[in-house]
C-alpha cells in the first residue's frame, strides 16, 4: 500500500487506482465515519473544480520539454499557430520514441510475400504489427489499425507503421476504411498527409512520382507541407506532388483492393485446422488421466448442460451447468463457444474429491479484464484446499490455494502470479491457458505451451499437499468470501477445458496447445 | 414566458450551476466517465420537467434531488464495475455533499491557493488535470513512474485543500 492515510485513499479513489483492499478499507472508513465522508466531499469538490478550470493549453507544458532543439521548436510553434486540428499531432510528435507496442494486427492476408524492417520478423496472419516498415513483394494483407481504421494492402507495396492512427504509403496502393470512431486516421504520402473525416477512400503512390487519392465515401483533407488543407469529397480525387495537393477532374480508374478480395485469395486454412482439432480431441477425451473435459462443442441457444467428455462411458455427473453464458462462435467458424460477460454468467460444476496432482488447460478468448481479478475457474467461497485460478487486472495468471481456507488467509494462502502477458492490445485473440500443481514439482504456469515465471505472490515455498474442487464455477465466483467482494466475471469467451488428475509435462501441453491453435 | 425566453434562462441557470452539480455527482464516488452521464442525464430531466420548476426556488437544489435519482440509476448500470461504494455509502455521502453548501467561494479560494504554488507545481497539476494523454504516457514523458508521479499530484493536492480550508475559514483575507 503507497498510502494508507485517509487522504491518500481518497485521491486513489478519486483516480480509480486503488487495490480491491485499498477500496475495502476505504469503503470501511467512509461508512463508520462522518468526518472521513467529509472530507472525501471536500476532495471531490476540489478534484472537481480542478478538473474543470480552464487553463493553458497542456500540450506546451508536456511538448517543451522534450522540444528543446531550437529547429524543431521553431516548427513546434509553427504547429501552435495552425488550427487546433495539429492539437493532438503536437502531442503525437511529443510521445517518446522508445516505445515499441504493437499498432496494428495483420488480420487476412493472400498469396503476401512480405519483408520487414523488423528484425527476424516475418509478418504472418493475427500477428500484432509494431511500428516500422513492411515491404508486401506481391498479393494482398488487410491491415487493422489499433486506432480502428483498417487498410487493405495490395502488393507490391512499402508502407511504415508510425503508431495507431497513423501510416506513411512509401510505395502502393491501398483501401483505407475508417470507421467514426476512428476519425483522424492519416496516411502520409508524398509529403502530404492525409486526414481522414470518417469514410472509405484509396491512394496510389509511385516511389519519387505524384500520388493520388480516391474518396470512395465521406470526406478526406489533404495537408501538404505549407499547412494548407484540401477537402476531397466523396467521388472527388486530388493528386499529391511534391508536398502539394490538386484537386484532379480524371479521377483513377486504377482499382484499390478491398477487404472481401483479400479474404477470398486467403486460404481455408481454419477449415482444416477445426478437423484437425477435432481429431484429437476425440484421442484426447480418452486420457485416463482426466478428470473432466469440456469440449463446447455443437451447443445451441437452448443448451443448458455442459457435457463433460471425458473417458468411453460418460459420467453425466460432472457435466456443468450453463447459466446465463450465451452460445457463441469458437476458435473457428461453426465451432461453438460460451460467451461470459454479464454478472450472472457461468458454468456450475460439482466435482468430488481430492487431488494430490493437476492440471488445468483451457482455451479462452480474453475480451478484457475491467476487474480487479477476473475469473476462469473459481470454487465457491475458498474452503480448505480449494483454489482459484484466475486473472489479474494486470494481465497475469494468478493459481491461488490454502490448506486451511479463508482462516489465516495472510499466512497460508499459496498465490502464484505469472509474469503478465495479456494487455487490451491483445483483446479478442484466444490463449490456451494451463496450470500444473503438485508437492513435487510446485505451481508452473503455462501461456500457449510456454511456460512463464512468476511475478508475484505468497507462501510460495510452502508445498500445496491436495487440491480440491466442489462446487465451482467457469467465468465466475459463487459464495465470494466478503458479501462486498467484488464481482469476478470473464469478460470473454470459452471454447474448450480441460481438468488432469496428473501434472501433464511440458510436451503434452505444448501438443494441446499445437493442436489447438485457431 | 416566451419559448425562447424559456430556453435562454433554462441553459443560462443550468450552466450557472453545472459545476456545483458536477461537485455533488462526484461526491458520489463515481468515476468521471459515470460523473459526465449523471450530468447529461440530469440535464435532460430538468429540461424535460422545466415547466414544473417554480422560479422562485432554488435552481441547485432542485438539480440535486434530481442528480440523486441518476447517481443511484447509473450505479446500478455500472454495479458490476470495480469499487463503486454501496448505494447507502452514496446517498450519505451525498447527504455530506448537501450539507457542505459549494459556493464560488470555493473556486475562488482555489484560484488563489493555485497562484501561490511554485510554477512547476501549477504545470503538474495542468498537466495532470488536462490532458488528453494517460497518467502512464504523462508520467513517462516527465521521466516519472505513475507511482512517483501519483506521490508528486497528491501531495500538490494535499497541500492546495489545507490552502483552500484556510482561505474559506478566515473569509478569504490570508
Amino acid at each position: 500500500m503507497k498510502d494508507d492515510s485517509l487522504d491518500g485513499l481518497i485521491l486513489g479513489h478519486l483516480d480509480e487506482r486503488l487495490s480491491a483492499e485499498e477500496f475495502e478499507a476505504l469503503e470501511t472508513l467512509l461508512k463508520n465515519d462522518p468526518e472521513a465522508r467529509a472530507q472525501y466531499v471536500k476532495f471531490a469538490e476540489l478534484d472537481s473544480n480542478l478538473r474543470s478550470a480552464t487553463d493553458e493549453p497542456v500540450a506546451q507544458i508536456l511538448s517543451i520539454k522534450r522540444w528543446l532543439i531550437p529547429g524543431i521548436l521553431a516548427s513546434f510553434v509553427l504547429f501552435v499557430c495552425i488550427a487546433t486540428i495539429f492539437k493532438d499531432r503536437v502531442e503525437e510528435l511529443a510521445r517518446p520514441t522508445y516505445e515499441t507496442v504493437g499498432v496494428a494486427v495483420l488480420s487476412a492476408q493472400a498469396n503476401a510475400e512480405w519483408r520487414s524492417s523488423v528484425p527476424n520478423f516475418i509478418p504472418a496472419k493475427d500477428m500484432t504489427l509494431e511500428p516500422g516498415r513492411y515491404q508486401l513483394n506481391s498479393g494482398l494483407a488487410q491491415i487493422d489499425f489499433f486506432g480502428g481504421a483498417a487498410i487493405s494492402l495490395s502488393g507490391p507495396a512499402d508502407i511504415e507503421l508510425i503508431n495507431r492512427n497513423e501510416a506513411i504509403l512509401h510505395r502502393g496502393r491501398l483501401r483505407a476504411n475508417v470507421p467514426p470512431a476512428a476519425r483522424g486516421f492519416k496516411i502520409r504520402s508524398a509529403d502530404v498527409v492525409i486526414e481522414d473525416l470518417g469514410t472509405s477512400f484509396g491512394l496510389a503512390t509511385r516511389e519519387g512520382e505524384s500520388a493520388e487519392v480516391v474518396v470512395f465515401d465521406g470526406e478526406v483533407r489533404t495537408l501538404d507541407t505549407n499547412g494548407e488543407s484540401l477537402p476531397v469529397m466523396e467521388g472527388q480525387s486530388a493528386r499529391l506532388q511534391s508536398g502539394q495537393s490538386i484537386l484532379v477532374k480524371e479521377a483513377s480508374r486504377e482499382s484499390f483492393p478491398d477487404i472481401a478480395d483479400v479474404l477470398t485469395g486467403s486460404d481455408n486454412s481454419s477449415l482444416v485446422n477445426y478437423a484437425n482439432w477435432k481429431e484429437d480431441s476425440q484421442i484426447r477425451r480418452n486420457d485416463p488421466r482426466l478428470i473432466a473435459y469440456y469440449d463446447f462443442e455443437n451447443l445451441t441457444s437452448v443448451s443448458r448442460r455442459l457435457k463433460n467428455r471425458a473417458g468411453s462411458i460418460r459420467k453425466s455427473e460432472l457435466d456443468g451447468g450453463i447459466v446465463g453464458a450465451r452460445v457463441t462462435d469458437g476458435r473457428w467458424p461453426g465451432k461453438t463457444a460460451l460467451d461470459f460477460r454479464s454478472e450472472g454468467d457461468r458454468v456450475r460444476f460439482q466435482i468430488p474429491g481430492e487431488f494430490p496432482e493437476l492440471t488445468i488447460c483451457i482455451w479462452v478468448r480474453i475480451d478484457a479484464l475491467d476487474r480487479h481479478l477476473n475469473s476462469l475457474f473459481l470454487t465457491d467461497y475458498f474452503d480448505p484446499y480449494e483454489f482459484h485460478w484466475q486473472l489479474s487486472r494486470e494481465g497475469a495468471l494468478h493459481f491461488a490455494s490454502s490448506p486451511t481456507g479463508v482462516e489465516d488467509l495472510e499466512e497460508n494462502t499459496r498465490r502464484f502470479f505469472s509474469k503478465p502477458f495479456w494487455n487490451s492490445s491483445r483483446s479478442g485473440k484466444w490463449y490456451f491457458l494451463a496450470t500444473s500443481v503438485s508437492r513435487e514439482t510446485g505451481v508452473n504456469h503455462y501461456i500457449n505451451g510456454k511456460r512463464t515465471g512468476f511475478s508475484g505472490g505468497t507462501n510460495q515455498g510452502k508445498p500445496l499437499m491436495a487440491l480440491r474442487i466442489g462446487k465451482a464455477d467457469l467465468g465466475n465466483w459463487s459464495e465470494p468470501i466478503h458479501p462486498n467482494s467484488k464481482i469476478r466475471t470473464l469478460n470473454g469467451r470459452i471454447d474448450e477445458f480441460a481438468l488432469y488428475r496428473a501434472v501433464l509435462t511440458l510436451r503434452e501441453i505444448v501438443a494441446f496447445y499445437e493442436s489447438g491453435k485457431p | 414566458m416566451k419559448a425562447e425566453n424559456r430556453e435562454e434562462s433554462f441553459v443560462k441557470l443550468f450552466a450557472a450551476n453545472e459545476r456545483h452539480l458536477r461537485a455533488f455527482v462526484r461526491s458520489t464516488g463515481l468515476g468521471w466517465n459515470e460523473v459526465d452521464e449523471v450530468i447529461q442525464n440530469v440535464s435532460l430531466v430538468m429540461w424535460r420537467k422545466w415547466a414544473e420548476f417554480d422560479p422562485g426556488s432554488d435552481f441547485l437544489a432542485w438539480g440535486r434531488v434530481i442528480a440523486r435519482f441518476e447517481v443511484l440509476k447509473v450505479r446500478r448500470s455500472f454495479a458490476r464495475d470495480r469499487h463503486v461504494f454501496s448505494e447507502d455509502l452514496m446517498e450519505r455521502l451525498a447527504d455530506k455533499a448537501e450539507e457542505v453548501r459549494s459556493s464560488d467561494r470555493h473556486r475562488e479560494a482555489l484560484d488563489r491557493c493555485l497562484e501561490q504554488l511554485p510554477k512547476k507545481s501549477r504545470d503538474f497539476i495542468n498537466v495532470a488535470y488536462h490532458s488528453d494523454r494517460s497518467i502512464k504516457d504523462i508520467a513517462m514523458a516527465l521521466g516519472k513512474t505513475p507511482t512517483a508521479f501519483y506521490k508528486t499530484l497528491d501531495r500538490i493536492r494535499k497541500k492546495l485543500q489545507i490552502c483552500i480550508e484556510g482561505r474559506l475559514e478566515t473569509g478569504g483575507s490570508l
